[in-house]
Parts: C-alpha cells; structure tokens; sequence
C-alpha cells in the first residue's frame, strides 16, 4: 500500500484549520515538498495550480473539495470533521494504484445513417468538428418528409470535404458503443464507426390513423389549404381539425396545423375547431402560431383523456368539456387532419439482446436532449425523434455532434473500467446493467467499449463478484475510504452519499454558507448514486456508522438513466434485511434531490442526525 | 349537451369589436382570472373562465341573458394575472354592453340610467341640502340632465325613461 501525503492548497472556506494538526488527526503525513506516493489534495483537480498536476500525474490522488465536507462551527469541530474527510480520501488514494488501463484508441469516424435536413446538418457539424463523415442512405440528399427543399439543397450542395457520401446504402445491423460501433452497411459490409448518428427522413402520414375515420370523406390538409372553403352568413362551414387527438401529435406538426387552422378560419364565415390531446408548442414559433390562431377565431378544444366520440366515420364528434362540466356535439362539415413526419424505427434496434428498449433508449429525461440516447454514441435525430423541422432539426444535429466529438476526442472522457477476468464469472450483469451501453462483451470476456464509459460506477455497485470497477471507484477503494473516514468521526455517526449531479452541489452550496454540519456525519461524493449499492450501505452500518442516507437525482433527472431508482431501490432492499434483523429500517434511506435544493440536504441530514442521537 | 353546429360563432367577433372586448379570442383557459377572482371566491357559480368558454363557443343568449356578468365588481385583478391580456374585467364590459343593447340590463342598472337622466347625478340634491350649502358659504347645486341624456343616448343605456 502508498504512504499517503496531504497536500494543502488554501482554499476559501479552510481558514483556520491547522495543516498539520489536521494530518496528524488522519493520520497522513504533510508534504512540504518531498517526493510523493500518493496524496489527498485540498481541494478540485480543475482549480489545482499546474505545476502541481504536473507533479502528481500519474500517481494515485484523491482530489478533495475539502471546503464542502468541513462545514462551519467552531474550531474543535471543524478540525474533526478535517480530519474525518482527509482520512477517507486518505484511504481511497492508498489503494488506488491499480495500474492504468490502456485504452484502444476510438475509431473516429462518424456514420451518419439517413436522409434529409437533420441528417445533412449531422454530417456537416461532425465533419467540420474533424471528423471523417460517411453519409449513407438510400438518397441521403433528398429532403426529409417535413423539410424545406431549398434548404436541404443548400446543405447537400456544399458538403464539406471531410463527407463521404454513400448513397444506395442502407444500415443493416448495427452493433457495440462510443468508439467502437459495429456496422453492417449494403453494398459495402462490415466498418467500424465511433459514433452514430440515425436521421431517418420519414413519410408523411395522419396523426389520426388509430382513429375510426371514414378516410374517403376526410379532406387531405394540403388540399384543403390549397383552395380554402367558404360558408354563408346564415350557414356557417364547420371545420374540424383533428391534431393528436388519438395521442399527441410531434411539435412541428402541431405547429403547422395550428398555422393551417388560422388560414382556413380566415375564410368568409368559417369557422375552425382544432381538437388536440395536448398543445405542443415547444418548437421555434410555436407559441406564437397557437395564438395567433386562437386570435383569429379558432376553436382550441382540448380533448381529455376519455377522447374523443366519433360517429359515422367522423361525421359526428362528441366530447366532455370539462371547462363547462357539458357534453358538446360537433357536425363537422369539413374534416382534417394534422400531417407529420414519421419514421419507422430501424428494425435492427427491436433486437432486445443487443440494444435497450426504445422507451429506456429515449427516456424521458432532460440529460438525453439534443439527440442523444441512452447509448454512448448513438444519436437519434429529426422525424424519428419527433423533432420539429427548420432550426430545431439544425440545433439538434449540432448538439449531437459536438457531444460525440467531445467522447471521440477524449476531452471529458472517463477511463474505462477495469475488469478482473479471474473473478469475472460472465454472468453479464454489467452488460445488462451498464445505464450507457458501455460495456460488451466478445467471446468469453467483457469488454467496455473505449470511449463509452461516463464513469457512473452502477456497473461496479451491481457487480455480484467485485470484478469490474471504473477507475478511482472499486469497492476496496470506497470501503477502505469508509474505514479510515468512519474511524475517526465522532459518535453518532452517519454516512452521507452524495451524488455528483445533486448531492455534491447542494452541499457545495451549504459549505459556501458555513453551514454547521452535526459532527459525526462523513460525506462522501459517488460519481452517481447508482454507484453506491446495496454492499457498501451495509458496509458502512458494519463499520460503526448508525444511518446512511444517500442523496440522488429526483425521477427522470439521472444522467445515467435510472442510476437514482437502482440507488433507492438498493436502498429500500437494505432497510427490508435490516426490518428482518430486528434493526430500525429507518437507518437507511434515500432522498431524492437536485443541486439548487441545499435546504433539502441539510433537513434531510439533521433529522437522520437527531434520529440516531443516543 | 350543447351543439356547436347550433352556436353562433359570429358572437366572439361581435365582442371583439365592441370597445373592451378585444382581447377576447387569445384565452388559452389556464383558469389564472378564476382561481384569482374575489366574487367568485363569494359566489362559485361566478367563473370568468366559464363566461369567456361559452362566448366563444358562441352561446350568444346564454352569455347575454346571465344575470352572473352583473356580478363584476371591477377590480381588475383578473387583468393583473392573465398571462395572454385577455384584460377580462373590460371583456366583460364590452359582454354587458351588448346585453344592454339586447335589453338584458338589470332592473337596478336601469333604475340607476333613470336617476342619471333626471337629475343628471344618483344623489339627489334638493331644497334641504341647499339650504345647508348656503349655510355653509357653499355654491348652489343644479342638476344638469341635459349632459347625460345625452351621453345616455349614445350608449347602449339607451332609452332609459321608456319604462320609466
């Protein structure tokens, strides 16, 4: 094992805290300048003077935003709570000498499968962010369903030189993560791909098809636009437009019924009904068309959940207003419906031993914007996505090439997890677990793909024999980490798990407060919650600590997908074998937060601190 | 149950066009005037959001005939909360200037045009109350009907002595 030195870097918040007597505390030696095994460093990697990277590179070093875990209070509490950190990180950095993995270089080039504004606009970003681009598609140039012609010839016209086009060629199977993608192209085989990027052009089609419509008297929109109807001023038209009544419809095809609503309700005595399940108004101009539209006289009339009553193929609408408590009747004398571009999802991604579920692929979480999925490196753009066309299309393809440049380009990328074959019993449950499709496996090993992995650790917390371990975050490491930090925290103690999405910012929050921490409490910082698991809650129980609370992302809130519900679910799995020990279930739990809610965190810590008080 | 096909959708234009009523058309019925509004926290059957729904759904006798438009007591706190300036407080007078015209007015309202007709001010000011003006070094009041019956009859207020 390292020695392990401290080296202190003043930083706001550690004034007054003595150098020496918090090492002496934790039982590490100072360094005033000597040779160095391995080090707790006072304070983040990012604010570290650079002379000082310099001389620690390549040696084990925890980082330690000592500041945040100190508090305030007075100077014998302060220093306890010095030490009680230092010794934590102090028995991280001690077993953190696993020797460096080494990596295979990502393969660079993106593929870009599909057709249309999104994906041109994929293609011209990536290449321009310098990386080699095949373009594939039966016409990659043509324009999606949806998309301005004249635009997507200007694209197409001036492709830049790093883009190769492949037209003719479709994907046939795709397989593996960021760095290291698998492809199986027609008319040209097998290649090897670090990002990629499906920007199907889709067809047009109605909103409504699930709807029972007599489609032989339902007027096409286009042609309904095209030569506007009239009524008569002691009869007026009745036009009902149909847009997402059966489910809701994309933003971009809300957006151009609402506009189509108002040009049909400007004519001379008619008057529009727009039926929708949900006003989508978040693409550019949105907003602005829906009110223009209702300005201009058209009905809004939002069905509820119950839907909408058709009769006679559409001749007859019924519905609840649940605005007047009423039942209302529509004879519509016209029916439409909205249009939208739609894209069929490549059949190779209905294969669920190689890739996630469509809904776990996109889940419903504002960390997966700008194209990006659930996989490391896969991007899913325009109609397949239901992105509207125009600028929200070009924004996308930017924001998923300047992602899957900074993977490809190792800027932020997490080293990739260690495997230790001789424990590995295959049994996958990485594979299956991994929230970000990092890791594969070839033949009879694992295998993490080489610019997948963002370092989450669920891997290493699901892992049934300790055999995988992103760097910096096995289970040796963390408990030993436990051990020191826990032995030197006073009575009661209590282990704080903060998540670096929410936890670790609403406790760097607090520390800018001074806030005065209960002195037994020892956080400790997880890259996701999902890292901590179910054998290091029980772990810190064994080793002396009388509650563990662990602060994750709220619902739908994960960068790693579901990394908080894996934490809550361990969680809850530790207070039920605690309830069947006779033991307060209580002593454990999990407290769903976001970085912006320090108050949270610090009632949620001082109730569990009172609770276990003797 | 309530027949669109029955409706008039002229109705919504007509308010739109009568001063106040402009703002009408751009509700999205978010409910902010009614959870805001103080007479309906009185009396529920008062819904701004309601009143707005059915003039646009064109329930032009419903909305007229509705001795609820009445109710508004003008405190503008609806306007001060709608996020799409509907400004309901003066939809509702351009709401009760039509029923006005259409002869819905309330007894009270017309009794109140009456008493301005007459003696051109709602207190009336007779011998007594001179006396005491006098008294007090106060110049005479006079009525002067003439200025509003003619305001009278250029508003929908019109004819006010006739059921007089």
């Amino acid at each position: 094992m390292a020695r392990v030195s401290l080296l202190w870097v003043e930083r706001p918040g550690l004034e007054g805290l003595e150098p020496a007597a918090v090492a002496r505390a934790a039982g590490v030696e100072l360094n005033s300048g000597g040779p160095v095994e391995a080090a707790v460093v006072t304070c983040p990697a990012e604010e570290a003077p650079e002379p000082l990277r310099q001389r620690l590179a390549g040696k084990p070093v925890q980082w330690l935003e000592l500041a945040a875990e100190v508090g305030g209070g007075d100077g014998a509490h302060r220093l306890a709570r010095a030490a009680a950190a230092v010794a934590r990180a102090a028995g991280r950095a001690e077993l953190a000498t696993l020797p460096p993995v080494y990596a295979p270089q990502p393969a660079q080039k993106v593929l870009v499968a599909g057709r249309g504004l999104a994906a041109l606009a994929a293609a011209h970003e990536a290449a321009l962010a310098g990386h080699p681009v095949l373009l594939a598609g039966e016409e990659p140039t043509r324009p999606g369903a949806d998309d301005d012609p004249a635009e997507v010839e200007r694209l197409a016209a001036g492709l830049p030189a790093g883009v190769e086009l492949a037209s003719g060629c479709t994907l046939l199977r795709l397989a593996g993560a960021a760095g290291d993608f698998r492809a199986e192209l027609s008319r040209r085989g097998k290649e090897s791909f670090g990002a990629v990027v499906l920007a199907p052009g889709g067809e047009t089609v109605s909103c409504e098809a699930e709807l029972a419509l007599d489609w032989s008297w339902v007027r096409p929109l286009p042609e309904l636009l095209a030569s506007p109807p009239a009524g008569e001023q002691d009869r007026w038209l009745q036009v009902a437009l149909l847009a997402g009544v059966s489910r809701p419809t994309t933003a971009g095809a809300f957006r151009r019924a609402v506009e189509a609503a108002r040009r049909l309700q400007q004519g001379d005595f008619v008057q529009v009904t727009l039926f929708f399940r949900e006003a989508r108004v978040a693409s550019e101009g949105g907003e602005r068309a829906y009110r223009a539209a209702r300005q201009a006289g058209v009905l809004a009339v939002r069905v509820p959940e119950e839907g909408l009553v058709v009769r006679d193929g559409g001749r007859r609408l019924r519905w609840h207003d649940p605005l007047l408590d009423e039942d209302l009747e529509l004879a519509p004398d016209v029916l439409t419906t909205a249009w939208e571009a739609r894209a069929a999802r490549p059949e190779f991604l209905d294969d669920p031993v190689q890739w996630p579920a469509w809904e776990h692929l996109l889940p419903d979480n504002p960390r997966f914007s700008g194209g990006r999925t659930a996989v490391s490196g896969l991007y899913i753009l325009g109609p397949l996505r239901g992105t509207p066309p125009g600028a929200d299309r070009r924004a996308e393809a930017a924001a998923a090439a300047g992602d899957l440049h900074r993977l490809l380009s190792g800027g932020e990328v997490a080293p990739m997890p260690s495997v230790r074959h001789t424990y590995c019993a295959r049994c996958l449950t990485c594979v299956r677990t991994c929230p970000h499709h990092a890791l594969g496996h070839r033949v009879d090993r694992i295998q993490p793909a080489p610019a997948a992995c963002q370092g989450c650790g669920v891997c290493a917390a699901e892992c049934p024999a300790e055999a995988i371990a992103p760097p910096g975050w096995s289970n040796p490491e963390l408990r030993a980490g436990l051990q020191r930090g826990l032995a030197l925290a006073p009575d009661p103690k209590l282990v704080v798990f903060t998540c670096a999405g929410s936890g670790r910012g609403a406790l760097d929050a607090l520390a800018r407060q001074a806030h005065t921490w209960p002195a037994g409490v020892l956080f400790y910082p997880v890259p996701c919650a999902g890292r901590v698991g179910l054998a290091l809650v029980l772990k810190a129980l064994e080793l002396g600590a009388r509650g563990v609370l662990v602060a994750g992302c709220h619902h739908g809130n994960c960068r790693s997908v579901n990394g908080n519900l894996r934490a809550q679910l361990r969680v809850d799995q530790a207070a039920r074998l605690l309830e069947s020990l006779g033991l307060r279930p209580e002593a454990v739990r999990f407290l769903p937060l976001a970085a912006n809610q320090p108050r949270r965190l610090a009632r949620a810590v001082e109730e569990m601190a009172q609770e276990v008080a003797p | 149950m309530i027949r669109l096909n029955q409706c008039d959708p002229a109705f919504k234009y007509e308010v739109a066009a009568t001063p106040g009523g402009e703002g009408i058309t751009t509700c999205f019925a978010c409910a902010a005037c009614s959870a805001r509004c103080l007479v309906g926290e009185l009396k529920p059957e008062y819904d701004p959001r309601r009143i707005i729904r059915l003039t646009l759904l064109g329930r032009r006798e419903e909305v007229l005939s509705s001795p609820l438009i009445w109710l508004c007591s003008t405190c503008y706190s609806c306007a001060e909360v709608c996020p799409q300036q509907v400004r309901f407080t003066d939809v509702l007078t351009a709401i009760k200037n039509l029923a006005a015209r259409a002869g819905y007015a309330p007894p009270s309202t017309r009794a109140t045009a009456r008493l301005l007709a007459r003696q051109g001010r709602l207190l009336e000011v007779g011998e007594f109350e001179n006396q005491k003006r006098s008294d007090l070094g106060l110049p005479q009041v006079e009525g002067a009907p003439e200025d509003f019956q003619r305001i009278l009859g250029i508003t929908p207020q019109a004819e006010p002595e006739e059921e007089a």
